[in-house]
């Protein structure tokens, strides 16, 4: 295996990890590093993705040389639409001969490093998600607001603080609910939200999975069923873990005393 | 009803704002999702249940985040990902939960029930709507386009 195919070799693998790391389905994975080794003169390249892990294997044509293979393990995934929309350009650019190896490898670099929108910005969209579906189910005004601060709260809570623990997502999405319903539950009872249900539904939202329910039912179309079945195990899964995250609180304010 | 489609819009914007969607197309995806919220709003009101108004609602996002994607050039996934959030059933297992907390099991059964269902639907609606364009290609593609002739 020459420098050059081992150098395609790794820019796909690091192509195919940020893809799977940012959410995207088994199919695109595949296609998208098959597409960057043909496009770079290595035709006989075979991909086995699954959720936690990524296979790269190839058959050099050389006879001399022997299959090499490369696995890469997956851990922690983060959605991040723009980066699939990235390189997914990018693997077409390199099929059109429009970008060389060397530019490609410094996109696929710095497109690992980016993230589009700045945490203000994101902090605005947890805000919108949790007002809006306060609004959409039943909230009055001062619900409306409530749960602007609600939400918020809930993701500075959890980006700045349980992201930085490393759990596992389950554990994460159990603790984020919890606190974003013990805050909703406090904001209630000084007065000022009217009814509380909508609010914790509203931050609650900003957990749902609903990137694993859409790539289950695209996994399990495109034949991938391995990948489906665990990303549906996976929703359901973190549904589990946001009900439990409000259920432990409210079962305790209850014990308390409170109305519920 | 305005209010709603505004809040579905907004909704929607949020999550394609935390899941980073490229910016060009966030009104799209916006307009996606609320279109998905009014009409589940308005299948509901014909008396549908709430599964079948999910179904309805999930189909008509993806077919329209099938067509996005090929006028915009990106992944399907991009739009559809944050345009079917408004139809998930996150107030139904809030409620299911509740229920349970107030050891209520006729309620907390009958609520789950309708969740299950309503997210079920979400995933045949998003399946059906796949399937459906992807017939629809396959169509067009071995009779109706002249590139693959030659491989027959």
């Amino acid at each position: 295996m020459n420098v050059d195919e081992k150098r395609v070799l790794l820019l796909a693998l690091k192509a195919g990890e940020l893809l799977l790391k940012s959410g995207a389905e088994t199919a695109r994975v595949e296609s998208t590093t098959t597409r960057i080794c043909r496009s770079c003169g290595i035709d006989d390249a075979d991909v086995f993705v699954m959720p936690t892990g990524l296979f790269l294997t190839v058959n050099s044509a050389d006879a001399d040389h022997a299959v090499q293979s490369y696995i890469k393990r997956i851990r922690g995934a983060r959605t991040d639409l723009e980066r699939i929309s990235q390189l997914n350009a990018l693997s077409r650019q390199l099929e059109e001969k429009t970008l060389t190896l060397e530019e490609a490898e410094q996109r696929v670099e710095q497109i690992g490093r980016e993230v589009q929108f700045s945490f203000p910005v994101r902090l605005l969209g947890a805000m919108m998600i949790a007002s809006c579906f306060t609004l959409m189910f039943d909230g009055g005004l001062t619900d409306f607001l409530c749960s602007l601060l609600v939400g918020a709260l809930t993701y500075l809570f959890q980006m700045k603080l349980v992201v930085r623990l490393q759990l596992n997502w389950f554990v994460e999405t159990f603790l984020c609910c919890a606190a974003s319903t013990a805050m909703t539950l406090m904001v209630t009872r000084l007065g000022l939200g009217d009814n509380f249900d909508p609010i914790i539904i509203g931050s609650l939202m900003i957990f749902f999975p609903g990137v694993a329910i859409t790539n289950a039912v695209r996994d399990i179309l495109a034949g991938d069923t391995v990948s489906g079945v665990s990303r549906a195990a996976d929703a359901i899964l973190t549904a589990v873990s946001i009900a439990m995250g409000a259920a432990v609180v409210l079962q305790i304010y209850g014990g308390m005393g409170g109305v519920l | 009803m305005l209010l709603q489609f505004i809040a579905g819009l907004f909704a929607t914007v949020g999550y394609a704002l935390i899941f980073n969607q490229p910016r060009r197309h966030l009104l799209a995806t916006g307009l996606a999702g609320a279109a998905g919220w009014l009409l589940y709003l308005f299948a509901v009101s014909l008396g549908n249940g709430p599964g079948f108004s999910c179904f309805l609602s999930a189909f008509l996002v993806t077919i329209l985040s099938q067509i996005f994607a090929r006028v915009l050039k990106d992944p399907v996934m991009v739009f559809c990902i944050p345009g079917i959030m408004p139809i998930v059933p996150g107030a139904g297992m809030y409620n299911t939960m509740r229920a349970f907390i107030a050891n209520d099991m006729p309620r907390a059964l009958t609520v789950g029930y309708t969740t299950i269902s309503m997210a079920a639907a979400i995933a045949l609606g998003l399946l059906a709507a796949s399937s459906l364009v992807h017939i629809l290609t396959a169509v067009h593609r071995t009779f109706f386009s002249g590139a693959t002739s030659k491989n027959r």
